[in-house]
């Protein structure tokens, strides 16, 4: 295909014999452009069909749901608020959201609080046996968290946590921690020296330094690996099964789940659709807000660049 | 009066690895001294020092009279220009120039007031004041960060290669620019870079590292006129300096063919290092005085022209290893491939050959 349209569309315009357009030489850009977005297409349906499947799902009468064929194209008396409201009338969802918000906010900031430091320390301290902490530090997120949560099991009842938001958000930022560091890591390293320095000869101190110069340049890196803290957080499902049991305390993935557990009969893929897109919105909200932030090389200028 | 003095300052990392060796240094008001030397002379280091970024193995900084040693760099009131200019990328030009007053809470109007000062001094344009330095030039950068150091009023002034991240011709104008600004400061100025250029023009005085040792601390002319030994005078000048290893005979020290009449030596050595700046070297020509000239003969096997003047390449006759080079003025001509070239006998420095140390 590629090979064929460079030679029949000069022939085209020849034919067409409007000479106001320079034609040829524009034609393999816009054979170029046009695979182009269709790759960007099919790679953007895939990647969001399953969403907006489930989107339209949550809009959907039950009957339609159920229906055969497949209505993809609901008419207004297919479409129904009710899945959403239910979730909120008949489930504490406004608590699992609530919860999911709160444990996740506060893991990701003490996982930031925790984590920047100890980058910063081993990014620029010369610490002994650093290179020994760092492989520590990567061969542990290397490790599937999963295979814990028997023995952190143990752990929580023998410290009587269960049923404590301390129960998940203890184990969420250890678990993020490593990666946090990493991250902020490689981050501190390429901050050219001479910014503290300078920082040193205006007379800030170590914490002003901290706050005014290194907190702003490093912000980009901060929120990139706390939203990803965040994003584990908010959909983590075992621990969070296991360690809480009281139905107020728990959070939305867990509660979610549990939106079948009424009925052995049916599945409530109603409900279970309007849950999906209610717990993923705050998630998309936050990238939204936050995008700038990631994108935007803060460092630009620093030095001579 | 705020005199920089660096007594027998030594650093070393670790037990092995020495990067300075006793220096000692006094830099008075007004008086511009330039660091230079091959990278890992210590330069940059002796800089870091004085500005509390390293501490001194041993030794002492003072500035006044006081010691220094144990304030940190905020504290010491020294201003220091970075190579990479090390502007904050995340404040505006105006942050950029006031953080070092905003964060010793200065008056605002007395910041302000400066500010306007220094970059009406700098002939810095107003617009930039709110763009970040992302915005900015090369050349503009280094004059914020310049701004940055003067707005201040320090008393001492330390600048490291702040010229080497600016192309050819801008650097000759703010050279000559950040020449007439620290004249105005009359405070002392530490200066690091390793072009030579900017050392001789810049400096009221020269200190030339290597390895760690002040090998020479002198002012330009003496440095290029009178170096004090084998390293220093081949490390100034451009095109660099003859260094001939010779036999002696006698009186004399023989150059192939030739004999160079020594210097009044308390000991004739068997073996000496004899240097000829190209510059000093002639084509030798009827008009020229036959008394105080030495002449040597040679082949020519390379010719190089700079546009301004020829450097020529001449093969001493009668000794295989002895090459002589000479920069003669372009439009000059000769015949053959042999020449005879002519230099005064003060044009010759005389080193020892084991020590390198100058001679007379």
């Amino acid at each position: 295909m590629a090979i064929a349209q460079p030679q029949s569309q000069p022939h085209d315009t020849r034919e067409k014999s409007t000479p106001s357009k320079p034609g040829p030489s524009k034609q393999p850009i816009n054979i170029r452009a046009i695979v182009l977005w269709v790759a960007v297409v099919l790679t953007v349906v895939f990647c969001l069909a399953p969403v907006f499947w489930q989107l339209l799902t949550s809009f959907k009468t039950n009957d339609a749901i159920a229906s055969v064929p497949t209505v993809y194209f609901p008419s207004p008396d297919q479409l129904t608020l009710s899945h959403y409201t239910e979730l909120f009338a008949r489930r504490p969802f406004l608590f699992y959201i609530l919860n999911s918000t709160f444990v996740a906010i506060v893991s990701t900031l003490l996982c930031l609080a925790l984590g920047a430091p100890a980058a910063y320390a081993l990014a620029r301290l010369p610490i002994k046996g650093g290179g020994i902490l760092l492989l520590v530090v990567l061969f542990v997120t290397l490790f599937p968290y999963v295979l814990l949560f028997l023995g952190l099991l143990e752990v929580v009842r023998a410290v009587g946590l269960a049923n404590n938001y301390l129960a998940l958000i203890v184990p969420y930022t250890a678990i993020n921690l490593p990666l946090t560091i990493l991250v902020m890591r490689s981050f501190f390293q390429q901050l050219p020296k001479d910014l503290e320095d300078s920082a040193k000869m205006d007379g800030y101190n170590t914490l002003q330094m901290l706050w005014y110069v290194l907190l702003p340049m490093t912000l980009p890196a901060l929120v990139t690996t706390g939203i990803l803290a965040f994003i584990f957080s908010w959909n983590e499902f075992i621990f969070a099964l296991t360690f809480i049991t009281r139905d107020v305390m728990r959070t939305i993935p867990v509660g979610t789940a549990q939106l079948g557990s009424a009925s052995v009969f049916e599945i409530p893929y109603g409900p279970y659709a309007a849950a999906t897109v209610v717990g993923t919105l705050p998630l998309v909200a936050l990238v939204l807000i936050f995008q700038r932030r990631i994108v935007q090389g803060l460092t630009a200028g620093a030095v001579k660049g | 009066m705020a005199k920089l003095e660096l007594k027998n300052i030594r650093k070393t990392y670790g037990t092995s690895t020495t990067v300075l060796r006793d220096i000692t240094v006094d830099v008075d008001d007004g008086e511009f001294l330039t660091f230079i030397g091959p990278s890992g002379c210590g330069k940059s280091t002796t800089l870091r020092l004085i500005a509390g970024l390293d501490q001194p193995t041993e030794g002492d900084v003072a500035i006044g009279g006081r010691s220094i040693n144990h304030l940190s760099p905020g504290d010491r009131n020294i201003a220091m220009v970075f190579q990479s200019y090390a502007l904050y990328p995340h404040m505006t030009v105006a942050e950029n120039i006031t953080s070092s007053l905003r964060i010793r809470k200065t008056p605002p109007a007395e910041i302000e007031d400066r500010m306007k000062n220094v970059i009406a001094k700098l002939d810095l344009n107003p617009a930039l004041l709110d763009r970040k330095p992302g915005q900015l030039s090369g050349g503009q950068r280094q004059r914020v960060a310049v701004a940055r150091a003067l707005v201040r009023n320090p008393e001492v002034f330390l600048l490291d290669e702040p010229l080497s991240n600016l192309d050819a011709l801008l650097r000759e104008q703010v050279r000559a620019e950040l020449k007439q600004i620290f004249k105005t400061q009359n405070k002392p100025v530490v200066y690091v870079t390793h072009d030579q250029v900017e050392a001789m023009t810049l400096s009221t005085r020269i200190g030339l590292l290597y390895e760690g040792v002040l090998q020479q601390l002198d002012t330009p002319y003496q440095i290029y006129n009178h170096p004090a030994n084998q390293f220093v005078a081949s490390f100034m000048g451009s095109p660099q300096m003859n260094l001939l290893r010779l036999n002696c005979q006698g009186n004399s020290a023989v150059l192939g063919d030739f004999k160079l009449r020594l210097p009044d030596l308390p000991t004739a050595p068997p073996d000496i290092v004899v240097g000829i700046r190209p510059e000093d070297v002639r084509l030798a020509t009827a008009d020229l005085p036959a008394d105080g000239t030495q002449t040597v003969g040679g082949t020519v096997f390379l010719v190089e022209d700079l546009g301004k003047e020829k450097l020529i390449s001449v093969r001493v006759a009668g000794s295989s290893r002895h090459t002589l080079r000479a920069l003669i003025p372009a439009e000059q001509q000769w015949q053959g491939e042999t020449v005879s070239l002519a230099f005064p006998f003060e044009a010759m420095h005389w080193f020892d050959v084991e020590t390198g140390d100058r001679l007379h």
